[in-house]
């Protein structure tokens, strides 16, 4: 029983950092249709911003607030300058785009911060580990959990209680309708692109204060497990990236814990394996609808 | 009553068949011709890099197929190549060296030592098999589920390496394959494989996948199996890969599974787009500008001497303006209307004019309905 406790609190806090992530890129494509491959890159430059905040001498408290806006300001400026000149509901040359600018964060990244890997601000407070009965629980994924928790009611209410959420929706749905409705889907876009990078930041600070240390290529392991949750989920559905971070969360921790030792390494594999055999039988994923194959 | 007709890009008839494969053939023969007279010229100085121009401009080629016919953007193609190479390595490996560095190899592959063109043969189908497996799991998504999957598909082949240790050492290098890969093999590998894809371009099969890409639906209708559509280039460009892969090993005589992984894929992708996705010969064409541009980029990163100043490019250059380039070339105006696929001059083949077949091209379509998607939430 402890053994299946412990596995569904190791799941819970894994699955709420991919729900996040998943969120992160469903946002922006609901609105846009654009699969962000540079996704876990810009949170690798967050993260780096919050490095270089902390080495020039100030708090935490103070890194935090300006970690998210730096983050935000990075989303709407990459959205601006870089996907917008696409234009709407081009997956293809969408994402062709992000790969382009994954490569070039990552290629400057290496050349601002070099390739060794810098160690991430962490309090101790955070690292402790509380033992109940047993089970081990860190501080940090208590913190994981409910920021997770917070932000999720917070976008819940975001999108189905306030006027915004409706336009945003409505642009999702459809953009010359919510334009005839007097929404501007310009704005709509950018709105995305800043929950997308609040959300970012938020997982930069817990991702890498639960790593320990970043490097330029951190971005591509993010990226993954961003993807693999969202195509789990379904494109398009926040349930559904909700649920497709969770369920990738409580399959690693289980792999984890009951995994045959030496088949330890192939955790990722498996977990993509589980989502090839998803698609096969589900191809809208878990909370997707069927995109009509006209458009 | 709704009346579907197709049209092919290129007149009915053998003649005009052969015209449209002899286009990117002779291109590819010219392409083979200049770069053997440059090595001829450079009297071997540059030989190690026209070998691997040749195998990237064999990667570029069989990637086409897929991509160009069925508009997925495959990330994960190094998979094939990773499957192609270690496939020609075991069973090309001296028996000696297998007993050493392999002692746990099952049954017949212990024993065997095969020579250069079956070892290829069999890199071939490895990588045709491992498609035709997980082949039906890509094609049946479109856009980027489709993308992502491959991403997929070449982490789980990566980890699977990694962990066959009683086929491929695990995560040490694989080593002792035969250095048996010339110029001769490279580049009639690569007319070979142009040959290939124009062939299936241009065949019905070809034609029926093109159509499968620009209009599912209408293609559905015209009863043509789109996942078959998708299947088909597939599990050939994914032999092609394999082709790719087992001339690398051959060509590295070692290597380990992460040789074969996502940076590697980045200057492969970026050849086709800048080519043209949907073109064999622009596909050449990518993988000329992205190689030359590579040794340039070379040249500038170790830095050079001007008079008694060491000057040095940023390390990483290549990738970095590789990115941009990308970036540039789908965000240009000219290129917004055909998304990805630049150069794309091509008229759509499932639109008006005439199929030349027996019978009535009448169909009567009842009870049509769309669905709408919900809200985002």
């Amino acid at each position: 029983m402890t053994g299946f406790l412990q596995v569904f609190l190791d799941g819970l806090s894994l699955g709420s950092s991919y729900s996040l992530l998943a969120l992160g890129l469903t946002m922006v494509f609901g609105v846009l249709g654009l699969v962000n491959f540079a996704f876990g890159d810009m949170i690798v430059w967050t993260a780096f911003l919050a490095v270089e905040l902390t080495s020039i001498g100030l708090p935490l408290p103070a890194v935090i607030p300006l970690t998210l806006v730096g983050s935000v300001a990075l989303s709407m400026f990459v959205g601006e300058v870089v996907f917008r000149r696409v234009g709407t509901q081009n997956p293809l040359s969408l994402l062709l785009v992000s790969f382009g600018l994954s490569l070039v964060l990552v290629a400057l990244a290496v050349q601002v911060f070099g390739e060794l890997a810098l160690m991430f601000p962490s309090p101790t407070a955070l690292n402790t580990v509380l033992q109940v009965d047993g089970l081990q629980i860190s501080m940090l994924s208590l913190v994981n959990v409910a920021v997770a928790a917070v932000i999720l009611a917070a976008l819940f209410v975001l999108l189905n209680r306030s006027r915004l959420g409706l336009a945003l929706r409505a642009t999702a749905e459809n953009a010359r309708t919510a334009r005839l409705m007097a929404v501007r889907p310009k704005s709509m876009v950018r709105l995305s692109f800043a929950i997308t990078g609040v959300i970012g930041g938020v997982i930069a600070l817990l991702w890498f204060m639960k790593v320990g240390t970043v490097t330029p290529r951190s971005g591509l392991d993010i990226t993954l497990k961003a993807f693999i949750a969202l195509v789990i989920g379904g494109l398009g559905s926040a349930r559904g990236a909700v649920a497709g971070g969770f369920a990738l969360g409580f399959a690693e921790a289980a792999l984890a814990s009951w995994l045959p030792v030496d088949l330890r390494g192939l955790q990722q594999a498996l977990a993509f394996v589980v989502v090839v055999i998803l698609l096969v039988l589900r191809p809208q994923g878990i909370g997707g609808r069927l995109l009509d194959v006209s458009r | 009553m709704i009346t579907l007709r197709l049209r092919a890009d290129r007149d009915f008839g053998r003649v005009p068949f052969l015209l449209s494969i002899a286009s990117p053939v002779l291109v590819s023969l010219v392409v083979v011709l200049a770069v053997l007279s440059l090595g001829f010229m450079l009297r071997g100085q540059k030989d190690e890099i026209i070998l691997v121009f040749g195998i990237n401009a064999l990667l570029v080629v069989a990637l086409q197929v897929f991509v160009g016919s069925t508009g997925i953007v495959s990330f994960g193609h190094m998979a094939f190549m990773a499957i192609g190479a270690y496939a020609a390595g075991i069973v090309s490996l001296p028996v000696g060296l297998k007993a050493a560095l392999l002692p746990d190899l099952p049954g017949v592959l212990k024993t065997i030592e095969l020579p250069m063109f079956p070892s290829l043969v069999v890199a071939m189908i490895a990588a045709a098999a491992a498609a035709a497996i997980i082949g039906p799991a890509i094609v049946r998504l479109t856009g980027p589920a489709a993308a992502v999957v491959t991403l997929g598909l070449l982490v789980i082949v990566n980890q699977v390496l990694r962990h066959a240790k009683e086929l491929t050492r695990g995560t040490q290098t694989f080593s002792g394959v035969p250095k048996t890969t010339t110029f001769a093999w490279v580049f009639s590998a690569l007319v070979l494989a142009v040959l290939v894809a124009a062939l299936f371009k241009w065949s019905s099969a070809g034609l029926k996948s093109r159509m499968a890409r620009d209009d599912p639906l209408a293609a559905e209708t015209c009863g043509v199996n789109v996942t078959m559509a998708r299947l088909v280039p597939l599990v050939l460009s994914a032999a092609l890969t394999g082709l790719a892969g087992g001339l690398w090993a051959h060509y590295l005589t070692a290597f380990q599974a992460n040789s074969f992984y996502v940076a590697q894929a980045v200057p492969v992708i970026a050849m086709l787009i800048l080519g043209g996705a949907t073109s064999i010969t622009g596909g050449m064409l990518g993988a000329i500008i992205v190689s030359t541009w590579a040794e340039i980029t070379r040249f500038l990163e170790a830095g050079f001497e001007v008079g008694s100043l060491h000057l040095a490019a940023p390390r990483d250059l290549g990738n970095l303006t590789l990115g941009l380039a990308l970036i540039l070339l789908v965000t240009s105006p000219a290129s917004r209307d055909h998304g990805a696929e630049r150069g794309d001059a091509e008229p759509c083949p499932a639109c008006s004019a005439d199929w030349p077949s027996s019978g009535d091209p009448e169909l009567e379509v009842e009870r049509i309905a769309q669905a709408l998607r919900g809200p985002v939430w």
